[in-house]
Order: C-alpha cells, then sequence, then structure tokens
C-alpha cells in the first residue's frame, strides 16, 4: 500500500489487507488536500483506527480532517507519535 | 433553582434516616458524602471504597485525603470483579458485573451495620449515557439522590467549590477497565501499563487525558487544548510509554472526549461472539 505499511507490517495492518478500500480513499482525501508526505495504516484488533505518519507540523491540518477521515470507515484518527519525522 | 435541587437532596437524605454510600472519591461521592454526614451526622453515614486492581491509585489518594480532612466515616473492602470471567471478558455491558457485586458487597454491609439505604453518586446527567452498572444498582435497590434532586455535574461541582470540598474541580477518573477497549480481556497486567501510562501523561503536566488501551496500541486523548504541548512531548512520551509494553503510541488527533470506547460498541456488538471465546480464554 505503502512504504510504511511495507516496512512496518503489524499483524493489525495486515488484517486490515493492502487493497482497503477506506485507505485507498484516505490517501485520495489526502492528496486532495496537498497532504503528499502522510502515510496512513489501519491498525487495532478490528483495523478501526486510522494511524497516521506525518512530520508534526502537519497535526493542525489532519486534525480539521478528521471528522471527515472518521466518515471512510474509522473511529479514531490518530498520529503515530514514533514515525514523525522527528529523531526519537 | 440550584438552592432549590440542594434542599431537595438534603430532604431526601433526612427520609433515608441512615445512608450506606458507595465512595470512589470521585466528584460526585465526596460531595454526596459530605452533604450527608453534614444532614444525618456521623452514626448515620459510611461511605465504602472498593478496592481492587481496575481502582485508579491517584483516585484512592483523594478519597482518602477527603476521609481525612472532612471526617467521613469510611470503609475499604476488596472486590474481585477480575475473577468474574464475565467482567473480564470485557463486554461492552462490563460495569453491569462489577456493579452488581460492589452493590451487593455494600447492601451487605449495610445491613450488617443496620444503615437503611445504599446510595450511589450518579447524577442528573448520567441518564441516558451509556451506564450499565446503573442497572445493576436499580436492581438492587440502590438509591441515586443526586440525580433524585435532578443535580446536574455542573451544579455539583459548582456546590462542591461552595462547600470547600478539593474535588470541585477533578476531571471524571472512571475506573481503570473503561480505558480497555470492549472484546479485549480486561487483565491486571492491561491495568497497570494503562495506570502506569497515565502517570506519565500527569507527570507531564496533563490534566485532562485518557490512555485507551487497543491491545498492542496505545491510544492517547488529551484534551484539545493540550494537543500542541502532547505534539511537542511526543518524541519523550512516546519512548516512555512503548517502554511500558505496547507496540505503538498514538495520538488522537480529536483529542479527550468522555465515553470514546463507547464509540466502537455498535462495532464491538457486531464482533462480540467473534471475540468473546478468545477474550474468555485469555481470562481463562
Amino acid at each position: 500500500m505503502n512504504d510504511e505499511f511495507e516496512q512496518q507490517p503489524s499483524p493489525a495492518a495486515e488484517d486490515s489487507g493492502g487493497d482497503d478500500p477506506r485507505l485507498a480513499a484516505l490517501q485520495d482525501l489526502l492528496q486532495q488536500h496537498g497532504l503528499l508526505e502522510v502515510r496512513a495504516v489501519a491498525v487495532g484488533s478490528r483495523g478501526e483506527i486510522a494511524a497516521l505518519t506525518a512530520p508534526l507540523h502537519l497535526a493542525d491540518r489532519l486534525a480539521e480532517l478528521a471528522t471527515a477521515i472518521k466518515r471512510l470507515g474509522f473511529l479514531y484518527v490518530t498520529l503515530d507519535l514514533e514515525n514523525t519525522g522527528v529523531d526519537t | 433553582m440550584l438552592e432549590q435541587k440542594f434542599t431537595r437532596l438534603t430532604e431526601l437524605l433526612e427520609e433515608f434516616g441512615s445512608v450506606c454510600i458507595g465512595y470512589s472519591g470521585g466528584v460526585d461521592s465526596v460531595f454526596l458524602s459530605k452533604v450527608a454526614l453534614d444532614v444525618l451526622g456521623p452514626e448515620r453515614v459510611l461511605a465504602v471504597t472498593g478496592l481492587s486492581e481496575a481502582y485508579p491509585g491517584v483516585q484512592h489518594e483523594m478519597a482518602l485525603e477527603c476521609v481525612r480532612r472532612f471526617g467521613i466515616p469510611h470503609l475499604e473492602i476488596e472486590t474481585h470483579e477480575l475473577d468474574d470471567p464475565n467482567y473480564a471478558a470485557n463486554p461492552s455491558n462490563r460495569c453491569y458485573f462489577c456493579k452488581s457485586e460492589l452493590w451487593s458487597r455494600l447492601a451487605e454491609v449495610a445491613a450488617e451495620r443496620g444503615l437503611a439505604v445504599v446510595l450511589d453518586g450518579s447524577n442528573a446527567d448520567d441518564v441516558g449515557d451509556h451506564r450499565p452498572g446503573m442497572q445493576a444498582a436499580r436492581e438492587r435497590g440502590v438509591r441515586s439522590p443526586l440525580l433524585e434532586a435532578g443535580l446536574t455535574k455542573a451544579e455539583i461541582r459548582e456546590l462542591s467549590r461552595s462547600l470547600g470540598l478539593p474535588t470541585w474541580d477533578l476531571p471524571a477518573a472512571p475506573c481503570l477497565a473503561s480505558r480497555i477497549q470492549y472484546g479485549i480481556a480486561v487483565t491486571p497486567k492491561r491495568l497497570r501499563q494503562v495506570e502506569d501510562a497515565e502517570t506519565i501523561l500527569r507527570g507531564a503536566g496533563f490534566r485532562e487525558f485518557r490512555v485507551r488501551h487497543h491491545g498492542d496500541i496505545a491510544r492517547l486523548e488529551v484534551a484539545p487544548g493540550e494537543l500542541h504541548r502532547a505534539l511537542e512531548l511526543a518524541p519523550g512520551l512516546a519512548r516512555q510509554i512503548r517502554g511500558l509494553g505496547f507496540e505503538r503510541v498514538l495520538l488522537d488527533l480529536q483529542g479527550y472526549r468522555r465515553g470514546a470506547l463507547n464509540e466502537s460498541i455498535t462495532l464491538t456488538q457486531l464482533t462480540a461472539d467473534r471475540q468473546a471465546p478468545a477474550a474468555r480464554a485469555e481470562v481463562a
């Protein structure tokens, strides 16, 4: 699906499948808003969490899109705190 | 209006005569215990705290502080809800099983001590919320004088402030199991993970927050006004919380909201039959 998915698979992400239509729609939405640096995976036991990988300075813009992202079929919209481009 | 509701509360307590109060140390139960003590006196009031792994230590400290400061007659009992597979499997009505034990135990205490009525701290805002624990209370004849007097949470905070209670602006602090996603078994280890992660956030100065436990994932909810600070502290927070045994640490972009795990109830109910055997096997 994307580099994040391929490099850091988690059981939940694998469960959600590489052809999850929600993720495809999510990537489209992010592209429409010019958020080309953002990657997304579906995690959680039922793939109910959209986990976004993005630089921290994009957090406000992503928060503004949270409701729209939930409408794609996610219960929660989150930022992965360890994949932000910041050296932890 | 508020004065009338407060008067109604005192009238109800006088009608009860003597009371045994479920006492967590939160805003509602501290307020109710203090008013009951003022109305009925120490011989006719007993506040009872149920101790278990799901009871937050920080709330226990507040409960004891109020007992000491105001002279509230107090008893601690151990509860064993985690031994009940119906509770530990963590269905969406988990609270029903916990409260069933708690209110049964309090009814025993009340009978032994000759106290007429068992009370809980439900308030008028709790009506309509997803609260299966209230059903357990009703089934055991537990009364809810704050609710019956029509007092809302905001009004209880206002009255608590006027009474000088330190809990008046305390954030809501339900049991630690409420942070674990429905369908994922409640275990002592997971409860410790939640409590330790929330201790990290509290130590970092956050005031209103939750750590939601989604198995290998910690999903942090902080108050929207504290979101930027969470982002500033992200690397350190993530590292510390991952150290508790989580594989991922995620920050919820919509922030803290009460009952957020209830948002998954429909989905949970749809998949409950599929997940229940696994959760039950885990706690067996």
